[in-house]
């Protein structure tokens, strides 16, 4: 699968949403905008299944990062509870692509399983709750929570529960790659 | 310094719409090449570039003249 090319399919619809809705808040451009935003996260739905296809935490990380990143930009100033969660998500997430850069090396990952409680609050499936483990352990929730806000459309709904699937696809392939490194 | 033509909000609508419009008529080819015209947001065109690589702007073949306004013609180089 060309992971660059699910990449730029991710990129496309986040332009079309970020037109969208820029199409809204301009007076007269409604209609377009609406155009914009709605088929842009159809589309962005469709990319976000390739991605969870590709069962590749990286890719996947990417892709939320991807669509964080948008929310962050385009969040209102005056939403500062949104804003700091947003900011948050940002954060774990880049300790979540150096976790991933770790687990790669099985001598590194190693030294750092040592650094970890052994104790059941601390692991997962017996593995490190690292901090790959808590950025997707807490987006998940963050999203939920989103699920559960008024006014949310049918397409939005849909797109924002695959985003959730796609992360507990990501943990998975994540605890292979735990597995390889710790050779358990 | 000449500044760099900026495309209009009307204009990005319209490609928007029409790229959208092929890509649901199932004319992906289509659908790229208009992809292709639009400028990538600077705060996207900088995260594909710290995250991702040079190679996704290169494959995904956007328009950079927003990015490079705002953050100079050798932003890449940075």
């Amino acid at each position: 699968m060309d992971k660059t090319g699910i990449i730029v399919d991710i990129y496309d619809a986040a332009i079309n949403i970020d037109i969208g809705k820029k199409g809204f808040a301009a007076s007269g451009k409604e209609q377009e905008g609406r155009i914009s935003y709605e088929d842009g996260l159809t589309k962005a739905l469709c990319c976000f299944k390739k991605v969870q296809d590709s069962e590749d935490p990286y890719t996947i990380m990417l892709a939320e990062y991807t669509f964080i990143s948008q929310e962050l930009e385009i969040c209102n100033e005056l939403d500062k509870t949104t804003l700091r969660s947003l900011i948050k998500a940002v954060h774990s997430f880049n300790d979540a692509f150096l976790a991933l850069k770790v687990v790669e090396n099985a001598a590194l990952y190693q030294g750092a399983d040592k650094t970890h409680p052994h104790t059941k609050k601390h692991r997962i499936h017996g593995y490190p709750k690292d901090s790959f483990h808590i950025a997707c352990i807490s987006h998940k929730i963050r999203l939920k929570n989103t699920l559960r806000s008024p006014g949310i459309d049918h397409v939005e709904k849909a797109l924002l529960k695959q985003r959730v699937a796609n992360l507990s696809t990501a943990q998975k392939e994540y605890i292979e790659k735990q597995k390889k490194a710790l050779g358990i | 310094m000449p500044q760099a033509r900026t495309m209009s909000l009307d204009q990005k609508l319209s490609i928007s719409n029409k790229a959208l419009a092929l890509w649901k008529d199932g004319d992906t080819d289509g659908y790229r090449r208009l992809m292709q015209k639009l400028p990538i947001p600077p705060y996207l065109a900088k995260i594909a570039k710290e995250k991702i690589g040079e190679n996704v702007l290169a494959k995904g073949g956007w328009d950079l003249s927003e990015t490079e306004a705002e953050c100079g013609q050798d932003w890449h180089n940075r």
